[in-house]
């Protein structure tokens, strides 16, 4: 299938971009990687008369540990960059596991953690991952930057809080830190997960003080499941068996599941107990270890 | 949309399998539709055209990528390899010769891919375990051999040093 | 690069089980026949050289496109075409513009090229556009607009009354047998649709030529096929006809039947364009509009003696052929031939039939028919090893067809039967009743533990066991049989008359001619090996000339299992007789002469044309007789883990243990064995085409999913030979006969793993799921219950 045509532009700042993405109402779009939203266009389900390169802008671009201990990375940075960042092995282990398993090993090469989130994709893995680790998205525009949390960004399927001029600059997770741990579990056929399940649990003085649940591909969208965690806060040792089986309860009865290829709804609502039960096991086991 | 509106043309500038193109393209056309034909190198196969089967893999800067889906003009500046830029004065390169050993291909259609994206591999490790080979390669697909011959293929190749 | 006439294989880096070739050879083996020598397209594969069919530069090509029905069942009252749309740059066609018969020719006349007043399927061609670039030639397409009256549709085959084919053949008295039984074993088993998904999708390149005819270049398997459609469809003569096949990037049946209409399509576009036009399928229309593997629904009743006789069979099959016929009659003629398994039974009866619904045609894939019915068959066996507390390894031993035995067709077996030998190899090479009685062992432990556990597990944990063993998921062995007819059934090969050739030109070049395709199994090396080793001369001497209509002849189609023992039987009378030719009249031997001679003397030229195998009877209008020359003979074992809790399986290893008569080329030989078994293993376990409404749901390589580096098992490929006389190069057929096998080997692992029987393919996670939590009502059920109960296993 033939790609529309299009006018390319490829600006070297935030408010150039901004100002381009506002020049043409409806027609324009960002353009990172590609893969997403060139693949779109090929179907015909999305027409853009003009795409705005992203990844010529600085302020979109990096990997770093800023001040207080923030991770952040920047809109631009593909999966592989993810995958293979020091950084993040040190600091978010499970994400580096997670980003080993995105799709394949070329859509990593060009695919980016920015684009994922825009288009706010059912199947997005690292949504589920920032979304229990609590992270948080910048925004800019020629008018200016705001931020806010991913659970506020990710507002829908395929639809996020992004105004049509603002560009995604960057993605801050909370620091990793002793007491903390994260982890993820999912279930694929082929490329497109069936379900996946991040979990951060924050241990203190033996018993979990936080624990923050979010699933992606068994829903429409990528979802924080904010009761969920909440049963699992104040479980330590001997109960946290008990807590388990709890929150599995409470993610089925919570997470709106649907029937599709990969399996009913009923499957779908049954895997994210197990894969529930994974991940928290493993984010429990990064937190308490010494 | 203005009917009477010029197409837009911008320049790529980069090499392909060492030699240098420079063309004047529309920025939708993909690195694959640009090699395939503009450049004559038909090697590189489109099959599923959505990044899934990896028959249009192609090496950027060394780099795995989906050449259906990327707009060529990311290839600006940078290095492009295909299939037909790996035997080099009619010598197969130790992986092409596994490929023959161990009749890892069949009908040839994913060869391309497959034989890129085991470069790709190849390259950056030297000590493989059949897991690594299988994790760079599950994003393959072959219908004809069942897979087994390839992993052996690559694997032999990395013996022989490739 | 220089042949290299034998294989090494380091055996630490291979999980591969390959005959080598000089260690043991095979007592068969020849100079050049039984050895694995180098493919003769490798260069051209490895290097990007090889021309497929899109990859054909014709300056001034044309790019050509389907309109097509989005409704499953319609009244087509018209077609519009939007006035806004400059229709000047383009060129579009109806059903009206088809000069000949607007009819895709198979057994019946049932599919037009294009839809004229009805519309029976979603995806069927209805008109067709060309224009100089394909973005035009797509836009003009989205301007068409179809007026339809919608019809209803019938989507559920067992609810047709319009059968494309019906079968009834017995044997033996069918109550008496069952009369004679202490138990019968039940069984509806269903199977789903598979997509071939060759790699190169469908493609079609067709050229307008002076004198008013039409060259065609494709992706194909049976060019006579396309050519024969063409002529009818076009209304033209041989002479302004060529099909030309380009290299094919696989076909596994999907390119038997289909190119035929798209040759016709592209053509029809060029003639009335005047210029070249390409038809490349894209993936989404590729999986849209193609044929798959037909669904089925199998009924079986068997009636089993306590001393483990198998003393009747009763057998039902609907087949959904979909819309339109296609291959479906001779799909179900396989399928019916093959439905009882290889095993001997005296009281047999198998009706079937293939309907029509309103759904996208099925048609050819690897096997036509038989993995259908041979899943059932073996899901039979194996669950009457259950029923008898017999090993199914020893319940098949007692049950495999041997010389003398009669087939259900009438068919007294009289040589070249493996099916023991198969047997026995599989088993040994997998250590098969070791890990039987290990996976036994493990089972007891797990309802040992479960019963301990009680009804106190947990929802998310429902079987209660330890953390140690939810890491190790239940392992599982199973075995399965498959037997598989090679050549065309019955009286086919009789009715094809095959012809080849093989000569030495004037300037003394060895040429075998035949319309015999590469698909990617190797037809041009192993037919060329044959010739070679005919005529004494090196294989590389051997040239195999371009599959052109033009230039070869009808050897008949590239399908069946056909072209090694058909197709080579024939080039090697042929080559025997060039060679008795020539020595005749140099009185030395061919190699050293046959050059001299050819400039002395000029060309010689033998044309051999099939004329039957000897003392092979059949009644096309019973279905009874000798419906094969000779059978194929196959076993497989297969080990799986399941996940208990996700209902996951991974197919460890599958070892295929396959009689192919006499190997031709080892590693090719291997090959073949080697990708059927992993397609079989994608049927069995993840491989579905979901039609609903009539609609396919996964319609996309990212929904319809095949098997990965990732999910293939380690694969034992054995070749067992069991000669065929009645070839001349005692080969029989290879190609089918390992995707027969692998579904019910697999499903039987999985029981073994779980205790769950799995009825339905594909097994997939969530049918697994739900038949481990039937068993467990099941068992409870039936603990305290008469042990009598047993006696009738019903679904």
């Amino acid at each position: 299938m033939t790609i529309p045509r299009f006018e390319l532009h490829v600006p070297t700042s935030v408010a150039e971009a901004s100002e381009l993405l506002r020049r043409y109402p409806g027609e324009a779009v960002p353009y990172a990687g590609g893969t997403e939203l060139l693949q779109t266009m090929k179907l015909g389900l999305a027409s853009f008369e003009h795409l705005v390169d992203v990844k010529r802008i600085p302020a979109l671009a990096g990997i770093a540990v800023q001040p207080g201990g923030w991770l952040r990375i920047g809109a631009t940075t593909t999966h592989r960059e993810i995958e293979r960042s020091a950084l993040v092995g040190e600091r978010l282990p499970a994400l580096r596991l997670l980003e080993r398993q995105v799709a394949n090993v070329r859509v990593r090469n060009t695919g980016t953690l920015g684009g994922n989130l825009c288009f706010a994709e059912p199947h997005s893995d690292p949504a589920a991952f920032l979304l229990a680790a609590g992270a948080r998205v910048r925004l800019g525009s020629a008018e200016g930057e705001r931020e806010l949390d991913v659970d506020a960004f990710i507002a829908g399927p395929l639809f996020t809080d992004r105004a049509p001029d603002e560009l995604l600059l960057d993605v801050r997770v909370p620091p990793a830190r002793p007491g903390r741990g994260h982890g993820f579990a999912k279930l694929a056929f082929f490329e497109r997960p069936a379900a996946s399940v991040a979990c951060r649990i924050d241990v203190a003085e033996g018993a979990i003080a936080d624990a923050r649940v979010a699933v992606a591909s068994a829903c429409e969208s990528p979802v924080l499941l904010e009761r969920v965690g909440q049963t699992l806060v104040g479980a330590r040792g001997a109960d946290l068996d008990d807590a388990l089986g709890a929150a599995v309860e409470a993610a089925r009865h919570d997470v709106e599941t649907f029937d599709d290829v990969n399996g009913s709804a009923d499957y779908k609502r049954h895997l994210v107990g197990l894969l529930l039960r994974a991940a928290a096991t493993s984010a429990y086991e990064e937190a308490t270890r010494a | 949309m203005p009917e009477s509106r010029t197409i837009q043309l911008v320049d790529l500038a980069c090499t392909v399998n060492g030699r240098n193109v420079a063309l004047r393209i529309e920025p939708r056309e993909t690195l694959a539709d640009v090699l395939r034909e503009r450049l004559g190198l038909t090697g590189t196969k489109v099959s599923c055209d959505a990044q899934v089967c990896g028959a249009c893999t192609v090496l950027l800067d060394g780099q795995p990528v989906s050449s259906c889906t990327l707009l060529a003009v990311e290839a600006s500046g940078r290095a492009v390899r295909t299939v037909e830029g790996l035997a080099r004065d009619g010598s197969l390169t130790p992986l092409q010769e596994a490929f023959i050993e161990h009749a890892a291909f069949q009908c040839g259609f994913c060869t391309s891919g497959m034989l890129m994206a085991a470069t790709a591999l190849l390259e950056e490790q030297r000590h493989l375990s059949r897991e690594d080979v299988v994790h760079a390669l599950e994003g393959n697909v072959c219908r004809c051999t069942g897979y087994v011959p390839i992993v052996d293929a690559v694997l032999a190749a990395a013996e022989a040093g490739q | 690069m220089s042949p290299r006439a034998a294989v090494e294989r380091p055996a630490e880096a291979s999980l591969r089980t390959v005959q080598a070739p000089d260690e043991p050879r095979s007592p068969l083996a020849g100079a050049i026949v039984g050895r694995s020598v180098p493919r003769r397209d490798a260069l051209a594969k490895l290097t990007g050289r090889a021309r497929y069919v899109a990859d054909l530069d014709l300056p001034g090509a044309w790019h050509g496109v389907i309109v097509r029905a989005t409704e499953p069942h319609a009244r087509l009252l018209g077609i519009d075409l939007d006035p806004a749309f400059d229709w000047s740059q383009v060129v579009v066609l109806t059903a009206n513009d088809v000069p000949g018969d607007n009819v895709v020719q198979f057994a019946v006349d049932d599919q037009p090229v294009l839809a004229i007043d009805e519309i029976r399927h979603v995806g069927e061609p209805v008109a067709l556009i060309a224009a100089p670039d394909l973005p035009t030639a797509e836009a003009a397409r989205d301007r068409v607009r179809l007026r339809t009256e919608p019809l209803p549709p019938v989507l559920d085959p067992l609810a047709s009354d319009v059968a494309f084919a019906r079968y009834e053949i017995a044997k033996g008295d069918l109550e008496a047998g069952f009369a004679a039984a202490d138990l019968v074993i039940e069984g509806t088993y269903t199977v789903g649709r598979q997509e071939q998904l060759y790699l190169e999708t469908q493609g079609m390149l067709a050229v307008p030529r002076e004198d008013g005819g039409v060259t065609v270049h494709g992706s194909l398997q049976c060019p006579y096929y396309v050519h024969a459609a063409m002529r009818r469809a076009l209304a033209l003569d041989d002479a302004r006809l060529s099909v030309i096949q380009s290299e094919t990037g696989g076909g596994f049946g999907g390119k038997e039947e289909f190119p035929s209409g798209l040759a016709i399509q592209a053509a029809l576009l060029a003639i009335k364009s005047g210029h070249p036009v390409r038809m490349i399928f894209g993936r989404h229309e590729d999986l849209v509009a193609t044929t798959k593997r037909h669904p089925a629904v199998l009924r079986h009743r068997w009636g089993v003696t306590r001393d483990g006789r198998l003393v009747a069979q009763d057998i039902d099959v609907v087949m959904d052929g979909g819309a339109y016929a296609t291959l479906s009659g001779v799909v179900l003629s396989r399928g019916t031939i093959h439905a009882g398994g290889p095993y001997a039974c005296p009281n047999v009866r198998i009706r079937t039939r293939a309907v029509m619904t309103h759904t996208p045609p099925s048609g050819a894939f690897r096997g036509f028919g038989a993995p259908q019915t041979e899943f059932a068959a073996e899901m039979q066996a194996n669950r009457a090893a259950e029923a008898l507390g017999l090993s199914p390894a020893e319940l098949r031993r007692r049950w495999a067809y041997g010389i003398g035995d009669v087939t259900a067709t009438g068919q007294v077996l009289r040589e070249s039967v493996a099916a023991r030998s198969v047997l026995e190899r599989a088993v040994e090479a997998s250590g098969f009743e070791e890990a039987r009685a290990a996976t036994a062992q493990a089972r007891a432990r797990r309802a040992a533990d479960d019963r301990a556990v009680g009804d106190g597990g947990r929802a998310d944990h429902p079987r209660g066991r330890d953390e140690a063993e939810r890491e190790h998921p239940a392992h599982g062995i199973g075995v399965a049989m498959a037997w598989h007819g090679a050549g065309f059934t019955g009286s086919g090969e009789e009715h094809l008359a095959s012809v080849v050739r093989v000569e030495v030109t004037a300037d003394g070049r060895i040429v075998l001619a035949t319309d015999s395709t590469e698909i990617g199994q190797g037809a041009r090396t192993v037919l060329a090996q044959l010739v070679a080793e005919e005529l004494g001369v090196g294989f590389e001497l051997v040239e195999v000339a371009e599959t052109d209509t033009s230039i070869v002849p009808n050897s008949g189609p590239t399908v069946a299992s056909r072209t090694t023992m058909v197709v080579g039987g024939l080039l090697v009378t042929a080559a025997r007789r060039l060679r008795a030719e020539v020595e005749e009249r140099t009185e030395r031997p061919f190699a050293a002469s046959y050059a001299e001679d050819a400039h002395a003397n000029g060309p010689t030229r033998i044309v051999e044309r099939f004329a039957g195998y000897p003392g092979v009877e059949w009644d096309d209008a019973t279905h009874l007789g000798d419906a094969y020359p000779a059978y194929g003979w196959a076993a497989a074992v297969a080990e799986v883990d399941v996940d208990l809790d996700t209902g996951e399986v991974a197919v460890r290893r599958i070892v295929s243990v396959d009689d192919v008569g006499r190997t031709v080329n080892p590693l090719l030989a291997t090959g073949q064995i080697e990708g059927g078994t992993l397609q079989g293993v994608g049927y069995a376990t993840i491989e579905e085409a979901r039609v609903e409404g009539g609609r396919l749901l996964n319609d996309r390589l990212a929904t319809y999913i095949v098997p990965t580096a990732l999910d293939a098992p380690r694969i034992d490929a054995i070749l067992v030979e069991e000669p065929f006389a009645g070839a001349p190069h005692r080969a029989k057929g290879l190609g089918e006969i390992p995707m027969d096998v692998p579904a019910a080997a697999v499903v039987a692992a999985i029981h073994d793993a779980t205790g769950a029987w799995i009825h339905d393919l594909p097994a997939s996670p969530e049918r697994i799921l739900g038949a481990l939590q039937s068993k467990e009502h099941e068992v409870s059920e039936r603990t305290a219950a008469d042990p009598e109960a047993t006696e009738e296993a019903v679904r």
